[in-house]
């Protein structure tokens, strides 16, 4: 990957980005602040950010013109991707089947994809690991994790 | 500290029976049958979960269940008061809650419960709210603060914790009543206020009444119909010619629909709790003092709030 | 001395022994921080007398403070915001396998942090706390302007970027309730958004989650095992004699940090960071995996304890949510912090104060003692250590505010920080931004209220200390820009 491409596509997503939230600013909801009697509207300062932040992604953008055939190492990414699908759908089965039994499947299965294939250390790391957690925050610093419709607490 | 490791170790003793006795979700029985969730709109370590956390042994107790306290902060406490409003109406969530998020915040924006979400179970306490500045302040009387807002609009600045909190409601009152007009700095905490009363940035704060002896303050007048037993020197601002009043005071609520014999046995234990001597001194050196209502009471002395800072919120065009 | 006897009894000393590790846990767990930690001890103190309840609280401060540098140096995600900035230089030690070295050096700069901020508080509370007075909207925006100078400090080598992070990061932080009027920002008519994006959640997100993502995505199989030793290990004496510069300005700058309202132990690392950045004695290594940087983050954090008891026990007004938590813990004591407290109560300050000295050293020896064990986790094979920093990380960011909706946003976040990685954007600068933006803006609206709209108010001599801070923040600004574009023109003139 060319440190060129690289950055004047983070500089174009970012500007783009700036010029959503300020047409976000313009909504009515952001010019409320006069009820107040004093003081400035919610869009005030956002706004200050949103001009000063399009000028950064702007001197980006020029900026990678003049280094543009530098090389930039390239990750792997249908790996980071799988990842990240992966943790995605234990965030999502925390909510329905709770901390415990998400966590199991998720470690279960996160383990193997990083290249780790050794059953004997793997189950029972994937299993005892998270009853530890589940154990300490529900019982130790009395946070309540979420939990499956089938039990009360687990 | 005997004490307290005799506590620790018990707590963990529970809740090691308590991980032995897990069991299938059973068909309901009689109320409660599993854990009760408390939940708790602010930060963990705030005036609201410090009193909860205090009643928490003793309630459980009274309820016959083990209770789990869920702090869910944000948005001025509308975010854990919305997760209370959502849940299952059985009973087995209830909410503790100051004013804030039942009685003021509904009318500022668009939430998705109200104030008839919820069946009131009963009041804790209630605070007055003193109006304060410190002793230098050239503002010593009610009068001398209408005074210099008259002769010069915005000259004399009133601090508040936030848009739409009691505070900032009991500026917009007396602007209105007084028919003044004075400079509202929001500050985010009683903190903040202090630090900025203190260092003479802003002149003048109305919250409640323990702040005056902490800060060594002079307090001006009182929020109330009476004279505080605590201040009786202090004149309230009805005195002054103001009908106004306003306090901090804490409730129990349920999400709407829960039965009428579980909301009973909840009441039973509230009221059970907070005529525990233990209770009692507890938040005595919080410096709360228990005034307890039932849920009757509570639910239309909640509606009436809700009604006059609906009404006051209009008026100052906060309304949403 | 009567003080000491009250100390010297076997409950209070187990309350500081059981504290400080109970702190150096939670403190060390990705998302639960200080806070966190003093709140969960809260209820234990209800029934425990005064001073081995205000002796608990205080070692679970110190050392939940100390505790965050721990996942810092280890697995590059900092347990607390406050050691963000220790995983600057902590980790590539790490990686370079003297993770037992890094320890040491981030234990004794807590101590000698911890302790220099806690002689500070005793011989000068009172006096001190009158200068966090003089700090009103005006002055805080001044200062907040100075520490948001230290993202140019934390992003040489790529400027434009940090910047563009930090603003980023300030922006974040205006997601949410609008702290002056009321009304919602940036959330989409997303309900669960008006409460604003957790800094923990993000943070969490960011570092950890970012962290495993990209390793995962590492071209060169990613499971490349640190070869690394195990334990705790001091540097010799010459070593610290010779950062000791930086070490005393980090306490410094910690413990004056710590007094001043509004900020707290994330901005003091960062800007002693940054200022070792400037002046140290090895300011060219930092960020290679040079221990100055972790002195500077290290002292300078855990002199914040010190520095932030200042007002919190002489004036009342906590400067940040963890002395909030903490105040309220000597209030349900019955023990009223403020102007009186000095003179009423000598014998429980005093206490508290011993309490303070005995918590440091305690925390030492526990960080020196658990270090062995701790660093184990390194010779575990990496896909098992990276499963455990997923869950406990996903854990973590729910375990702040109960909410599955912050789980959701550290995973966001945790894609956002692999693209920054890949792009060679730094993500530290994004904490800074959400650390400070919330006060920064608030200050600078308020402010503008006193004085009726009038910026140039900012600047004139009625408020001396705010010209002050802002003419120091321009000539940092002008020195960093100017050290760029010779290290650029340095650069090019070698290639």
């Amino acid at each position: 990957m060319r440190v060129g491409v690289r950055d004047t596509s983070f500089g174009a997503v970012m500007l783009a980005a700036a010029g959503l939230l300020w047409l976000e600013t313009g909504r009515d909801a952001y010019q409320e602040g006069g009820v107040l009697g004093y003081g400035f509207d919610p869009a005030f300062f956002p706004r200050i950010l949103i001009v000063l932040w399009s000028a950064a992604a702007l001197l980006l953008i020029l900026r990678s013109v003049v280094l543009w055939d530098k090389d930039a190492p390239e990750p792997r990414w249908g790996m980071a991707g799988l990842a990240v699908a992966l943790t995605g759908l234990y965030v999502l089965l925390i909510g329905k089947i709770g901390f415990l039994f998400a966590s199991m499947a998720f470690m279960a299965l996160l383990m193997p994809l990083m290249g780790y294939r050794r059953l004997p250390v793997l189950l029972p790391v994937a299993v005892l690991f998270p009853i530890a957690v589940w154990y300490t925050f529900n019982f130790l610093l009395f946070i309540p994790l979420p939990t499956s419709p089938w039990f009360v607490r687990l | 500290m005997p004490k307290g490791t005799r506590r620790a170790f018990s707590r963990l003793a529970a809740a090691t029976a308590f991980l032995g006795s897990l069991a299938f979700g059973l068909p309901a029985h009689a109320y409660p049958d599993k854990p009760v969730t408390v939940i708790i709109a602010w930060a963990a370590g705030g005036a609201t979960d410090v009193v909860t956390r205090a009643l928490e042994p003793v309630l459980a107790e009274k309820l016959g269940a083990n209770l789990v306290i869920r702090n869910i902060t944000g948005a001025a406490g509308t975010i854990g008061t919305a997760e209370a409003a959502a849940a299952e109406p059985d009973g087995h969530t209830i909410l503790i809650t100051p004013a804030g998020p039942i009685t003021t915040q509904p009318h500022l924006r668009e939430l998705p419960y109200d104030l008839s979400s919820f069946d009131a179970v009963g009041r804790i306490n209630i605070t007055p709210m003193l109006m304060m500045v410190t002793k230098e302040s050239p503002y010593q009387t009610l009068d001398d603060i209408i005074g210099a807002s008259k002769e010069k609009p915005g000259s004399v600045k009133f601090a508040s914790t936030g848009a739409g909190t009691l505070p900032h409601i009991s500026i917009l009152a007396l602007n209105q009543a007084a028919g003044i007009d004075t400079k509202h700095v929001p500050f985010q905490g009683s903190a903040n206020v202090m630090q900025a009363l203190l260092g003479g940035v802003v002149d003048v704060f109305s919250d409640q009444a323990q702040l005056v002896p902490q800060y060594e303050l002079h307090p001006v007048a009182a929020w109330a119909d009476e004279r505080l037993p605590e201040y009786p020197d202090v004149p309230t601002v009805k005195e002054g010619g103001y009908d106004l009043s306003f306090a901090n005071w804490l409730g129990v609520f349920v999400p709407t629909g829960t039965p009428e014999d579980v909301r009973a046995q909840l009441e039973e234990a509230l009221k059970a709790t907070l005529e525990t001597p233990s209770i009692v001194e507890a938040l005595e050196k919080m410096k709360l003092t228990i005034s307890h209502m039932n849920g009757e009471e509570l639910a239309a002395f909640a509606k009436a709030e809700h009604e006059r800072n609906g009404k006051l919120l209009a008026d100052a065009g906060l309304k949403k | 001395m009567d003080s000491l006897w009250l100390l010297l009894t076997p409950a209070t000393m187990a309350a500081i022994l059981l504290g400080t590790v109970f702190g150096v846990v939670v403190g060390a767990l990705p998302g639960l921080g200080s806070v966190l930690a003093i709140t969960i001890v809260l209820p234990f103190t209800f029934t425990m007398d005064p001073v081995p309840a205000i002796a608990l609280v205080l070692s679970v401060y110190c050392s939940s403070v100390y505790g965050g540098s721990v996942s810092a140096i280890l697995i590059n995600t900092p347990g607390t915001p406050q050691s963000a900035a220790t995983t600057l230089d902590g980790y590539p030690m790490t990686r370079r396998g003297e993770a037992d070295l890094a320890l040491g050096w981030a234990t004794m700069a807590s101590l000698i942090g911890g302790l220099f901020s806690t002689v500070v508080l005793i011989i000068a509370a009172p006096q001190l706390a009158r200068i966090a007075l003089r700090f009103g909207p005006i002055e805080t925006f001044a200062l907040i302007c100075l520490a948001l100078t230290c993202i140019a400090g934390v992003s040489r080598g790529s400027m434009i970027k940090g910047i563009l992070a930090g603003l980023l990061g300030l922006f974040l932080a205006t997601v949410g309730t609008d702290p002056m009027t009321g009304s919602v920002r940036f959330t989409f008519d997303v309900f669960a958004l008006s409460g604003g994006l957790g800094l923990i959640p993000v943070l969490v997100g960011l570092f950890a989650l970012g962290e495993v993502f990209s390793r995962m995505a590492e071209r060169h199989g990613g499971t490349a095992q640190i070869e690394g030793r195990v334990g705790f290990k001091l540097a010799p004496l010459g070593e610290w004699l010779l950062r000791w510069k930086t070490l005393l300005k980090s306490s410094l700058i910690g413990t004056f940090v710590g007094i001043l309202p509004g900020t707290g132990a994330a901005t003091a690392s960062f800007i002693a960071y940054s200022e070792a950045q400037r002046s140290g004695r090895y300011k060219e290594r930092l960020g290679t995996g040079e221990p100055e940087g972790i002195v500077a983050s290290e002292s300078s954090n855990n002199a914040v304890t010190g520095g932030a008891l200042v007002p919190t026990l002489a004036l009342g007004i906590p400067g940040d949510p963890t002395t909030a938590v903490l105040m309220s813990a000597l209030i349900i004591q019955g023990i009223q912090p403020g102007v009186r407290l000095f003179i009423d109560n000598p014998e429980i300050i005093n206490a508290a104060f011993i309490a303070l000295i005995i918590c440091n050293l305690v925390m030492f020896v526990v960080g020196a003692l658990s270090a062995p064990l701790i660093t184990r986790v390194l010779r575990m094979p990496e896909p098992l250590l990276l499963g455990m920093v997923l869950v406990l990380s996903v854990v973590g960011s729910y375990g702040v505010g109960g909410k599955l909706f912050d789980v959701l946003v550290t995973l966001v976040a945790g894609v956002a920080g692999f693209f920054f990685r890949v792009c060679g954007v730094p993500v530290a600068p994004i904490v800074i931004g959400m650390v400070l933006g919330p006060i920064f803006e608030e200050s600078l609206r308020q402010g503008l209220i006193l004085t009726d709209n009038d910026f140039s108010v900012f600047f004139s001599l009625e408020h001396p200390i705010a010209l002050g801070l802002i003419t120091v923040t321009f000539l940092i600004l002008a020195w960093s820009a100017w050290t760029e574009v010779a290290a650029a023109r340095e650069r090019r003139a070698a290639a």
